[in-house]
């Protein structure tokens, strides 16, 4: 039994081992035209980069919320709450050890990964992915482009500055 | 609103000789980013480029219309990343550091998808279904890229599992029916006695 406990742990090994073949490189992101080179660590598979120098380069702030939370905000009311007891696992570690997963960051810096060709590098952009978010009354529409009849691509950028009003309809 | 694309809307908007700008949303953008589940909507962004809800299209006119001296600047800022390449390098170089992250492959097949990359966009599909992406719009986006490969079955089966995910969609549900049923929709108008069958034999079979 211990033999195949044993060979059971050895298997999760390898596979984590496996899934975290960029864990102890360094990713460049750029975040408000300056080039962070920011560890990644594994944590679970997964990949997470530290979470003080990310809060730094956002000039965010990080307030403890009671004894097992943290808040962060990009603006005074602009804020997420993240969890510090282990249940919340979009971060790990601890104090200025704390880790945020890479994946979570545009979601707590309300920003969006896009490419920096002047840092040939990729970029975290302040907003909402414009693919990907649900908005809601008040909330900054994205920048939706959309093809008019012809294929020609029309943004809503394109409007700036005026009321608009979109009629949806259907074919259908 | 269509996933047939442009051609099955265009006799409508010939006849209404429309003035206005008339944009097709073949991928339901604006329906998983503002959440309606059915059409029509009348939807407003005020100057600063805020969404102001959804009303009728009377109370729409009046809102164009009303007379505002504090119009806040616009805060809509130019996408260089909504469809275009930026977003797809960031996209892959963040698929090679987050390779079994189902959100970052869908991202990806969408950008492709709206890039003209069909190939990759299926295969980023795949990846991001196998990974475990169950939500509506990315079954709803793979669906209307195998239609425009004109992969009908395929397509229609995956709007299916969009719905089954999200099944209030009528976004979703009606243009499977379109699909399955051109008849009652496009040989001389919209058969809307048997939209209201249809529904009811739906209701009764769930």
């Amino acid at each position: 039994m211990l033999k195949l406990l044993v060979a059971l742990v050895a298997v999760i090994a390898a596979s984590s081992a496996a899934r975290s073949a960029r864990a102890g490189d360094a990713i460049a992101i750029s975040v408000r035209d300056r080039l962070l080179n920011l560890d990644v660590h594994d944590v679970d598979g997964r990949a997470f980069i530290p979470m003080t120098r990310v809060v730094e380069a956002f000039g965010a702030k990080l307030e403890a919320v009671g004894d097992d939370a943290l808040s962060v905000c990009v603006e005074d009311d602009v804020c997420s709450i993240v969890r510090t007891d282990g249940t919340d696992d979009r971060i790990a570690g601890n104090g200025d050890a704390r880790l945020v997963a890479l994946s979570a960051v545009p979601e707590l810096f309300r920003a969006h990964f896009d490419w920096s060709d002047a840092e040939d590098a990729i970029a975290l952009a302040p907003g909402a992915d414009p693919a990907a978010a649900r908005i809601g009354k008040g909330d900054p529409m994205p920048d939706v482009t959309l093809p008019d009849m012809d294929g020609s691509p029309v943004a809503l950028s394109d409007y700036r500055g005026k009321r608009v009003i979109m009629y949806t309809w259907a074919s259908w | 609103m269509d996933v047939q694309g442009a051609e099955l809307a265009r006799p409508y908007v010939e006849i209404a000789k429309a003035e206005y700008a008339n944009l097709v949303d073949a991928e339901n953008i604006l329906g998983h980013l503002i959440g309606f589940k059915a059409v029509p909507n009348t939807i407003l962004i005020d100057e600063a480029g805020r969404y102001q809800g959804m009303v009728s299209p009377d109370e729409a006119k009046a809102w164009a219309a009303a007379e505002r001296s504090d119009a806040p600047s616009s805060s809509i800022q130019a996408s260089s990343s909504a469809n275009g390449a930026g977003r797809i390098r960031a996209l892959e170089a963040l698929s090679d550091w987050l390779p079994r992250d189902a959100d970052v492959q869908a991202d990806l097949a969408e950008s492709y998808q709206a890039a003209g990359r069909a190939e990759a966009a299926e295969a980023a599909y795949r990846r991001a279904l196998m990974l475990g992406a169950s939500d509506a719009p990315t079954h709803f986006r793979y669906g209307r890229l195998l239609l425009s490969l004109g992969r009908k079955d395929e397509g229609v089966a995956s709007l299916r599992r969009a719905l089954a995910v999200d099944p209030g969609n009528y976004v979703i549900r009606k243009q499977i029916w379109a699909l399955e049923n051109p008849g009652r929709f496009y040989d001389g108008g919209i058969d809307w006695d048997w939209q209201k069958e249809q529904s009811q034999r739906e209701a009764a079979a769930n």
